[in-house]
């Protein structure tokens, strides 16, 4: 059973139902308006007409990915001595909306002036990205300068890979979390230096021979920008 | 005669009415939004949930040694006593859990974190469950027969199991746990509301006790709710809960409008809404022999708050001091209201027995403690916004503190002597005399499942 005095309908002597339970019903009825009007306002307004509205990241829909790639580059070149050392670096930064697809380090020398392959002169690469923004490992790499070889070392630090979003569509997702795939990519930016050293490496007695090598270092930054088209 | 006074209402409703549409309009990015960014991110926030989880800890084992020391206590007292335990342990647990993330300790893993974020999800739905119950109990029992309170009991808890691990496994989406959770929460909501309105200006005192009472915890426990963000209300369909309904509907705007789990969870806000405007209204005009200054003047504090938070959100653009705002007004409204107006319901209406000397004497203490902790709660928020250094904040607390002792036994005294008039009906048909310990029991077990779930699904154990 109800408690009498919660119970519905429940009036002093005389008094009506209406009467002591209209503020109920009126209350009752100004919530579910209310409800109504969200369901209906709500449910079909267009949340970019919302004045707090600043943010289309949650805006769900079917979303392809079309990119565009950037490339930035830059080189680097000194002829050098034994033990000589070539400093090279690039600065950048990314635009908003840009992500860091991949940077490489390119060394290249050619060993002329040597009687063959086992005499080679030999380049070492010792990144430093200490001014890198995010986390780049550093690394240092040896090779050897061989003859008629385009790319004696190559460095390459991969941030995120476009290509998998390539003719892939994302159903029912937000905006956000289309990018979020690409979160990788949006660290990386910054200076991006290394030492380039040659070790001239030269047979006994014919040492006049070898007289240093043209080193050089190319860094290749790849970006990119998305484009997302809502194909629902 | 009577033409007049309905008059005078009206005029007084138009000019609130107009004022507010004033300062709304001349507040254009009041309609901003009102959810914060990263919480994590704010210095103070850790300190506050440590102080409330103190707060609570201590509010809850007073409550329970309340329950079995006092055994002579009406029955129904104690079951109200142990409901409103059980949602301040589960509120001081979920303040610990978030405590012990916040903080780190110098490293937690992953798995650790996540399983206490996830307990503490649980914990907050089950003392979201507790909200129903605590109406059916106070002011007075809405059931009369015994079969009746554990047939709903029982409902409740049976669905707070289902919906629990139902989503925790993925086999309830969170669109049908969203309705259901909310239409369980509105239909609770509706009975403060319910005595609210039967009641508030009726001419019998015993009558109108019921109505206060029913204002009281119905702020007391709502303030939570969403009450705060009232002036959502006077904006397009309470445009700011679009963005500030938790962190689940927060993603769920689609292309064009939001999704249904917004829509219903807003209606969870309007009920609340509704009822603080009215108690606002009902007070301010109410015949001064009728009027309960506790309940007008707890009413106004939180319809001033709700205000001072669409002006803050509204015209401060820093968005690290907008996010450490709203997160005092959301966790402060269940941390350090709540508290408060709780324990002053507990002594109002006599909830416990204040003329025996031994619960006289721990209730004294542990008001003292209460008041300690709310001041440098209070301060602690102060300190968030305004440069007041360390030194001064601790003397101005000391000052306070001052002044606090002595003055609590003059307010209890003044508590207790009103609390005569403050009778409410009592019934003792629907319980028995074991089942504040039954209830107690059952509550931690579900607590501890709460723990057991939040470690299997949030742990990966």
């Amino acid at each position: 059973m109800i408690n009498n005095m919660f119970y519905f309908g429940r009036g002093e002597e005389g008094s009506s139902l209406w009467r002591t339970e209209r503020r109920s019903v009126v209350f009752i009825c100004i919530m579910l308006l209310i409800f109504a009007f969200d369901s209906v306002a709500l449910r079909t307004i267009d949340p970019s007409l919302l004045s707090s509205y600043n943010d289309d990241s949650e805006v769900y829909g079917d979303w392809a990915v079309t990119y565009t790639m950037i490339e930035i580059s830059q080189t680097d070149s000194k002829e050098l001595g034994q033990n000589g050392v070539l400093e090279t670096s690039v600065d950048w930064t990314l635009n908003d909306g840009e992500y860091l697809s991949s940077v490489t380090l390119i060394v290249m020398c050619s060993d002329e002036d040597e009687p063959g392959e086992g005499f080679s002169d030999e380049v070492t690469a010792d990144t430093e990205l200490a001014g890198v923004n995010g986390n780049a490992e550093e690394r240092e790499e040896t090779g050897a300068c061989l003859e008629n070889t385009e790319d004696d070392i190559v460095l390459t630090w991969t941030f995120a890979d476009v290509s998998l979003a390539d003719n892939q569509t994302y159903e029912s997702s937000s905006i956000s979390s289309v990018e979020d795939l690409f979160v990788n990519g949006t660290t990386g930016d910054g200076v991006w230096a290394a030492e380039l050293r040659l070790d001239v490496v030269t047979p006994g007695g014919i040492g006049a021979l070898d007289s240093g090598e043209q080193v050089t270092g190319t860094w290749i930054v790849q970006t990119f920008t998305i484009e997302l088209n809502d194909v629902s | 005669m009577q033409g007049s006074r309905y008059l005078t209402r009206l005029r007084f409703f138009a000019v609130v009415v107009v004022g507010l549409a004033l300062l709304l309009a001349f507040t254009p990015n009041a309609l901003a939004e009102e959810s914060g960014s990263d919480i994590r991110d704010t210095a103070n926030s850790l300190d506050l949930n440590v102080l409330s989880m103190g707060l609570n800890i201590l509010i809850a084992g007073t409550f329970i040694w309340l329950i079995f020391r006092d055994k002579e206590n009406h029955i129904q007292n104690r079951m109200t006593l142990v409901a409103l335990g059980l949602l301040f342990l589960g509120n001081s647990f979920i303040f610990t859990f978030q405590s012990i993330v916040e903080s780190g300790f110098g490293g937690l893993s992953d798995d650790f974190s996540g399983a206490l974020s996830l307990t503490a999800s649980a914990l907050n739905i089950f003392t979201a469950f507790l909200f129903p119950i605590i109406f059916m109990l106070f002011p007075s029992p809405i059931f009369t027969q015994r079969k009746h309170f554990i047939g709903v009991v029982i409902f409740l808890i049976a669905t707070f199991f289902v919906l629990l691990i139902g989503f925790a496994f993925g086999i309830i989406s969170f669109l049908v746990l969203t309705i259901i959770f909310n239409i369980i929460g509105v239909v609770g909501f509706l009975i403060p509301v319910r005595w609210y309105l039967l009641y508030r200006d009726s001419d019998d005192a015993f009558e109108r006790n019921h109505a206060i009472g029913a204002g009281l915890i119905g702020t007391a426990i709502l303030v939570s709710q969403g009450m705060t963000s009232w002036t959502s209300l006077l904006v397009y369909g309470g445009e700011s809960h679009i963005y500030g309904f938790g962190s689940g509907a927060n993603t769920q705007i689609g292309e064009v409008g939001v999704a249904w789990e917004v829509v219903v969870g807003h209606l969870r806000s309007v009920v609340p809404i509704m009822l603080l405007l009215y108690i606002v209204y009902k007070e301010l005009v109410l015949p001064k022999e009728k009027r309960s200054v506790a309940l007008r003047s707890v009413a106004l504090i939180i319809l001033f708050i709700g205000l001072l938070n669409a002006l803050v959100v509204g015209f401060i653009n820093d968005e690290e001091i907008q996010s450490l705002w709203d997160f005092f007004v959301i966790q402060g409204s269940f941390g350090l209201v709540r508290p408060l107006i709780v324990v002053f319901i507990i002594l109002k209406f006599d909830l416990f027995d204040m003329r025996k000397d031994e619960l006289r004497r721990v209730a004294r203490l542990v008001a003292l403690l209460l008041v300690s902790v709310w001041v440098a709660m209070v301060f602690e928020i102060l300190q968030a916004f305004l440069p007041v250094p360390q030194l001064l904040s601790a003397a101005l607390i000391g000052v306070v503190l001052a002044f606090a002792v002595g003055w609590e036994d003059r307010f209890f005294e003044h508590i207790a002597a009103v609390s005569d008039d403050a009778q409410l009906m009592q019934i003792s048909a629907p319980f028995d005399e074991d089942d504040p310990a039954r209830f107690m029991s059952l509550g931690a077990l579900i607590m501890m499942f709460c723990l057991l779930l939040g470690f299997i699904v949030g742990g990966s154990v």
